[in-house]
């Protein structure tokens, strides 16, 4: 019987704006226990509860991942289960539009399982609007997801509505295989969009590696807080290592 | 592995592109925040001639105006509402401008005009109920009920005291960039269906266009409301096309529009040349929604 493989290493930084505090950061950076899934979401800053959305999408995520078969009615779920915060006494009538209109965030998402077949790993990506995944091999970009360079972002990327009434636009799909040493990058935009720059990319690698090598997220923290001094936006990174050697 | 049908295959994708983010940073570039919030004064022509119904439709050209600004200061106030109340990201000033000059919004000319969004939000006039169409899903409408909070009343009477009210609005604007030095440029938009009656309220746009903030100077845009139904004429880059003089007094008050503003104009489908001016001219009730639209497509950035 073949030895079990090491799990992937990973380390995950989610920081908001400048000048924000902590419970204003309307993305989500999440990790399943067994390490295998993971998921990053970006509320819209216009938005109403946009953070808890995000934060809720990726948490279904976590729990059930989607395929491309079951999207629809694994979205009608996870819409079921949202119960945005309720305020006590008279709502504003601004409140109470927002409201109704909904949350909306992006999301990225990647869960990697071991091959059966063949030796090393296997992975599949969905994401919605301007939330990236990357693979990077060496240093090299291997795949970029959905978006692939920096000119390709927007003020207006595609969002998954809470609203049962809206219509969501149309995941994109990915499968692939990794090697060993391989790295995965989920970003929400601001941090996305440094990482597609081709310039700014070995930095990035450089502090990503540092952090993942001594478990401390400083140097991936301090590469994010300075993407902030170009876009001041929430940045959330999780860095996923495959490993180089079975147990 | 096989994760099943659906997956797009990794070959099938296009991986690097050496496309450089630009490190300096642009005019009109600033981010909009609580603490650099952006400045929006609307001059709404009252004259006696605003009451004239648009196109031979029942309602009047005032009527027109006072709808799509109150729909575009609810649209401003949704965006800053976030579940702890509204943030200030814009502050709104309104000047009416017919039989005198007056603070649409409350607070008094020329000093007091700018009002946080979150007041605003906090305190229309009234808030109506209005019935909307919307489609049924099976080719047909059906009516809902909306609210629709109004801030500001329809009204006609007196002349055109254009150049006044624009030196109101130039105080107001010096204000705002002497509070607010690193703020997005204020937006001046000017909303009217005729010539002055005061003057040449030119060099009162240029003095406006000369306030700045470090991220550039301050925007005038003009529109002119058609008394008639004709085709309507965005963000032109030169005058050659006018034959009057009221759009060709506009035209020359007008600031080009800078890039976000231009490349949001070209997305609505508008066929903009280099040098476009921030100019409607022969507006009817859409084009009036649009140009405010357009006119104030500043992004908060959530700060």
């Amino acid at each position: 019987m073949p030895a079990s493989p090491l799990p992937p290493e990973w380390i995950s930084v989610t920081i908001p704006k400048r000048g924000n505090k902590v419970e204003e950061n309307e993305d989500a950076a999440v990790v399943a226990p067994d390490g295998l899934r993971f998921a990053i979401a970006d509320g819209a800053s216009e938005g109403w509860e946009s953070g808890p959305w995000a934060a809720h999408l990726s948490a279904a995520y976590l729990s059930s991942p989607p395929t491309p078969i079951d999207f629809t009615s694994w979205l009608a779920k996870v819409r079921q289960s949202w119960t945005p915060a309720s305020t006590s006494g008279p709502v504003p009538w601004y409140a109470a539009m927002k409201q109704e209109q909904g949350s909306f965030a992006t999301l990225a998402a990647l869960e990697l399982r071991q091959s059966q077949r063949m030796v090393g790993w296997a992975w599949r990506a969905v994401a919605v609007g301007d939330s990236c995944l990357l693979q990077i091999r060496g240093k090299q970009l291997e795949t970029a997801f959905p978006l692939t360079a920096p000119k390709e972002f927007s003020n207006h990327p595609a969002l998954i509505p809470s609203s049962p009434s809206a219509t969501c636009p149309e995941p994109k799909w990915l499968a692939g295989r990794a090697e060993p040493a391989d790295l995965f990058l989920l970003a929400t935009d601001a941090a996305a969009a440094r990482l597609l720059d081709s310039s700014a990319l070995p930095a990035a690698v450089e502090a990503i590696l540092d952090s993942l090598r001594t478990r401390d997220p400083a140097a991936l923290e301090g590469w994010c807080r300075n993407v902030q001094t170009k876009a001041n936006d929430d940045v959330s990174v999780i860095a996923i290592r495959i490993p180089l050697t079975k147990a | 592995m096989n994760w099943g049908n659906g997956y797009k295959r990794i070959a099938d994708c296009v991986s690097q592109d050496d496309t450089q983010l630009s490190s300096c940073p642009m005019p009109y570039g600033a981010q909009i925040s609580r603490t650099n919030p952006a400045c929006l004064v609307f001059l709404i022509d009252q004259s006696k001639s605003m009451s004239e119904p648009y196109g031979g439709g029942n309602q009047t050209k005032a009527e027109m105006v006072a709808d799509a600004l109150n729909r575009l200061i609810q649209n401003l106030v949704l965006r800053s509402a976030k579940a702890d109340g509204v943030r200030d990201y814009f502050r709104i000033g309104v000047i009416g401008y017919g039989a005198g000059i007056k603070a649409g919004l409350g607070g008094s000319v020329p000093f007091n005009i700018l009002l946080p969004v979150s007041r605003v939000g906090n305190s229309p006039l009234r808030l109506e109920t209005r019935t909307k169409s919307i489609p049924d899903g099976a080719g047909g409408v059906i009516e809902q009920k909306v609210k629709f909070p109004v801030w500001f009343d329809a009204e006609a009477n007196g002349q055109t005291p254009m150049c006044e009210a624009m030196a109101a609005a130039g105080l107001a604007v010096k204000g705002f960039v002497e509070e607010f030095p690193d703020a997005y440029p204020p937006i001046v938009l000017n909303l009217t269906d005729g010539l002055p009656s005061d003057g040449n309220p030119q060099e009162n746009a240029r003095l406006i266009r000369k306030l700045s903030t470090s991220d550039g100077e301050a925007l005038l845009f003009n529109l002119l409301i058609s008394s008639k139904p004709v085709t309507a004429e965005f963000f032109p880059s030169t005058e050659d096309k006018f034959t009057d003089t009221c759009s060709k007094l506009l035209f020359r008050m007008s600031s080009e529009l800078p890039p976000k503003l231009w490349e949001a104009a070209r997305s609505e489908g508008h066929d903009l040349k280099p040098h476009a001016r921030g100019v409607v001219i022969n507006a009817d009730p859409t084009a009036v929604v649009r140009f405010l639209d357009i006119g104030t497509r500043v992004t908060p950035s959530g700060k």
